[in-house]
């Protein structure tokens, strides 16, 4: 009982080290972030959470709150290829992913050689996604995924880091399509941009319409952002936050032994697997975040919201009943206990 | 080899620390589980209960002895509810819960994180990563600063009223049962004769035995008719009746009794007034009904303008003296002018009709034949010019409801009158008509005009003033182009009076402009 704990004491503070340096870069972007981008600290924490989590993050909210603006910031505030498409509904998935054209060759002659199309970047700003028509929504699903492209019996990969934030305006909108559920699957997070706080506006008027405009200055790297993604999967998971997930993600599906009533009632179709790996991949950043060292039930559950919300896809009498994703989740997050018997 | 004898050393620190939490656990466990056997004992006790009670009643019915005793069934029922609670018990002690268990309760019931059921896993598992390694040595820090707190339990309030409701469930069926008591034997159960009582042919109170009604021969479905019939018009007739000995007969009772008469007598004329007995003017209804199978001759019209007249003035009062029936059954009270005067202005009313009915048709059997009555013809529609735009009233037989009509002419010329429009957004549109015409162009004569250069502008350049309207007149005209090109034009002027009150522009403006 008296003995100490044998553990080596160099491996926990190599590990601390790597903790701290990866809290030093998140809080380093944050306040680039913050130059501009006024208040919703969750937001941008969040954000920061899927750039380091290797996902990707789709952004809804109505026009002028700041949707563009914070892709634009994150990406001045890395050193990456930035690349915007604004989607509209004329937009062709050639002119997305890019295409053969014909090209005079130098000693004459034509031949057909690849045209990258805006796609092939590090950090993609999908504006107002939801504008273009869901063929030309269908054009990312491979490069969101598989992190290629395949024109004309090409394949060609995509740089690293690779990170797609895309925003759409509230579906209810004129104009708008809704998303593939495949597509939308691929997202990692859906976060909800709200309306600034009061004190927010306040520092938003003085900033935008003063003499002195902020700038975002380049504080990190492609590589560092690929080493932090490596800090962020030696993060330890428990089999009891495992199965804790896992029983999470069951509770979306309809049908399962997990399922709230409620989630029965009004869904028509749970959560993948990539849910649960949302949870895990979140989690850890945000144990991190927290000065830990493995995920809690507790960090699962701080992140089911932004990570399940776009996963569930409602029946029609859940639409009919105007009954929202987030309430479904509360329901499912409330009926699973984090015991492991 | 180093990393087991690390791991099972980190195992026992985390043991030694989880001990007085997994103690804590146990017992709660342990009395978790009691608790709940014991209420499933309750339950089970309600139905062996209602078991014995069903027994001892079925013997007491049987007449044969009951095989359990009120005693014995006490015993078994304190045996029903004192067993599981007993083997829950042992049990539960004989299972204590695992390491993991505890430190899980305790990160839930300290808010850690899982700091400590994650560093017991992964000492557990073996951890070999840097972070792992951090990880438990987390848990370790964490838990030795909270080993002495309390652990999550689950503690489910006990639903006492639900108890308490089972325990009388149980004392009563017990009450019942040890009331119920075993029969005699060579004793009739007391239900016997309720039994064969039952047995007996259910009767009618009114038809029973001896009764008055019971000797009475069956009677025919028609006389019963009447009886009821005669039954009802005696109840019916009762305030009548009773009318002269209160000394209140009014006019108003004799004249209900006579439009009875009146309308079962119509083809007769012959309608008993005042105070005719109702009876008497069932029967004469009776009789008319089988008048006309009978084949009774009409007397003359004269004869019967005579007999109508007598009676009017039986009526009337004037034969009260006369002792005749008619005027004998009204009372000898002084009528009020009004109410006299009511019943002379219905009976000339009813006289008047039925002459013109009478001359009317004689006058068609001198003609020859039946002709068009001018009373029968219906009112035409109306062709005024509407221009509310509302549905007319129904028609009168000719076309069905009136449509509302087109303003024409000046009236929809005039400012503020409301035109109602088929075609929203086009003030009488009316017919359109393209004629296409081939015409060869052809030169007219005329001169060039000649090109010159731009000449400046001559005289100062002011301000161009506005024209001086009225402010009445330029909200009036303002109103109206606001009511003209708006959706529901229409609708807003009818609402509106014809002089806009005070600040009507801004209410218009609200209405459009939500």
């Amino acid at each position: 009982m008296s003995e100490q704990p044998k553990v080596r004491p160099a491996a926990s503070a190599d590990a601390s080290a790597q903790a701290a340096r990866f809290r030093e870069v998140f809080d380093r972007l944050k306040r680039e972030v913050h130059k501009v981008f006024v208040g919703h600290d969750e937001l941008v924490e969040n954000v920061l959470s899927v750039l380091l989590s290797d996902g990707h993050v789709l952004l809804e909210g109505v026009p002028g709150l700041g949707k563009t603006l914070l892709a634009r910031t994150l990406a001045s505030a890395l050193q990456l290829d930035f690349s915007r498409i604004q989607f509209t509904p004329d937009l062709m998935p050639a002119d997305v992913v890019g295409t053969m054209v014909l090209r005079e060759k130098e000693g004459g002659g034509h031949e057909l050689a690849f045209e990258p199309g805006p796609v092939v970047a590090n950090f993609i700003l999908a504006d107002e996604i939801n504008r273009a028509t869901p063929k030309t929504q269908s054009a990312m699903l491979e490069a969101m995924q598989e992190r290629q492209i395949s024109v004309a019996r090409r394949t060609m990969p995509l740089p690293e880091p690779f990170i797609v934030m895309a925003t759409q305006n509230p579906i209810e909108q004129e104009g708008t399509y809704p998303l593939p559920e495949a597509q939308l699957d691929r997202f990692l997070v859906k976060l909800l941009v709200d309306y600034p706080a009061e004190r927010e506006y306040h520092d938003i008027l003085l900033r935008t319409t003063g003499t002195d405009l902020p700038t975002v200055e380049p504080v990190s790297t492609g590589d560092e952002i690929l080493a932090m993604r490596r800090i962020v999967r030696s993060v330890e998971v428990t089999e009891q936050v495992r199965a804790y997930a896992i029983r999470l993600v069951m509770a979306t599906q309809p049908g399962s032994a997990h399922a709230p009533a409620a989630i029965s009632r009004a869904v028509a179709l749970g959560s993948s697997p990539r849910g649960a790996q949302g949870l895990m991949l979140m989690g850890k950043v945000r144990a991190l975040m927290g000065g830990r060292f493995a995920v809690s039930c507790e960090d699962v559950r701080a992140v089911a919201l932004p990570v399940l919300r776009h996963r569930l896809l409602l029946n029609f009498e859940a639409q009919a009943d105007r009954v929202h994703p987030d309430d479904l989740v509360r329901a499912a997050v409330s009926s699973v206990s984090e015991l492991s018997r | 080899m180093n990393q087991p004898v690390e791991s099972r050393h980190l195992c026992a620190e985390f043991e030694g620390l989880l001990t007085a939490t997994r103690r804590r656990v146990h017992a709660a466990a342990v009395r978790r589980r009691v608790r709940c056997a014991a209420e499933r004992g309750v339950r089970a006790a309600v139905w062996v209960a209602a078991f014995v009670l069903v027994l001892r009643l079925l013997a007491w019915l049987l007449g044969q002895p009951v095989p359990l005793g009120i005693a014995a069934a006490a015993v078994l029922l304190v045996l029903v509810v004192l067993a599981p609670v007993a083997v829950a018990w042992v049990r539960a002690k004989a299972e204590e819960p695992c390491w993991r268990e505890a430190a899980e309760r305790l990160d839930l019931g300290a808010g850690e994180h899982n700091r400590v059921a994650i560093g017991l896993a992964l000492a557990d598992g073996g951890a070999a990563t840097e972070f792992g390694l951090a990880a438990i040595q987390d848990g370790i820090a964490s838990l030795k600063r909270i080993h002495d707190g309390a652990p999550y339990l689950e503690v489910a309030p006990t639903d006492w009223s639900r108890l308490a409701g089972r325990a009388a469930a149980i004392g009563l069926l017990v009450l019942v049962a040890a009331w119920v008591g075993p029969a005699r034997p060579g004793q009739e159960p007391a239900h016997a004769g309720g039994l064969a009582a039952a047995a007996d042919t259910p009767r009618a109170p009114g038809r029973e035995a001896g009764s008055p009604d019971a000797d009475r021969p069956e009677q025919p479905i028609r006389d019963r008719v009447t009886d009821r019939g005669q039954g009802e018009r005696g109840v019916r007739a009762e305030p009548m009746a009773a009318a002269p000995a209160r000394g209140s007969h009014t006019p108003a009772a004799g004249r209900t009794g006579g439009g009875t008469v009146a309308k079962a007598a119509t083809s007769e004329r012959s309608a008993q007034t005042g105070g005719e007995n109702t009876q008497s003017a069932a029967t004469a209804g009776t009789q008319e009904k089988d008048s006309p199978k009978s084949g009774t001759p009409r007397p003359p019209k004269e004869s019967r303008i005579a007999e109508r007249r007598s009676k009017e003035e039986a009526d009337s009062g004037a034969g009260v003296g006369k002792g005749s029936s008619g005027g004998g059954s009204m009372a000898a009270v002084q009528h009020s002018w009004s109410q006299r005067a009511q019943t002379a202005e219905g009976k000339e009313d009813e006289e008047a009709s039925d002459e013109d009915v009478e001359d009317e048709a004689e006058e068609s059997r001198q003609r020859s034949g039946i002709q068009p009555s001018l009373k029968d013809r219906n009112e035409s529609p109306s062709r005024d010019l509407g221009i509310s735009g509302e549905q007319g009233p129904p028609g009168t037989g000719r076309g069905g409801p009136t449509p509302p009509k087109k303003s024409r002419g000046t009236a929809s010329l005039v400012l503020g009158i409301p035109v109602p429009d088929f075609v929203r957004g086009r003030l009488g549109p009316g017919t359109t008509k393209i004629t296409h015409e081939r015409v060869e162009p052809t030169p007219m004569p005329g001169e060039p005009a000649q090109a010159g250069a731009v000449l400046p502008r001559v005289g100062p350049e002011r301000p161009v003033s506005p024209v001086a309207i009225p402010p009445n007149l330029a909200e009036a005209v303002r109103n109206y182009l606001i009511a003209l090109h708006s959706a529901d034009a229409q609708e807003t002027v009818e609402e509106q009076p014809d002089t806009p009150p005070e600040g009507g522009a801004s209410q218009t403006e609200e209405s459009l402009n939500p």
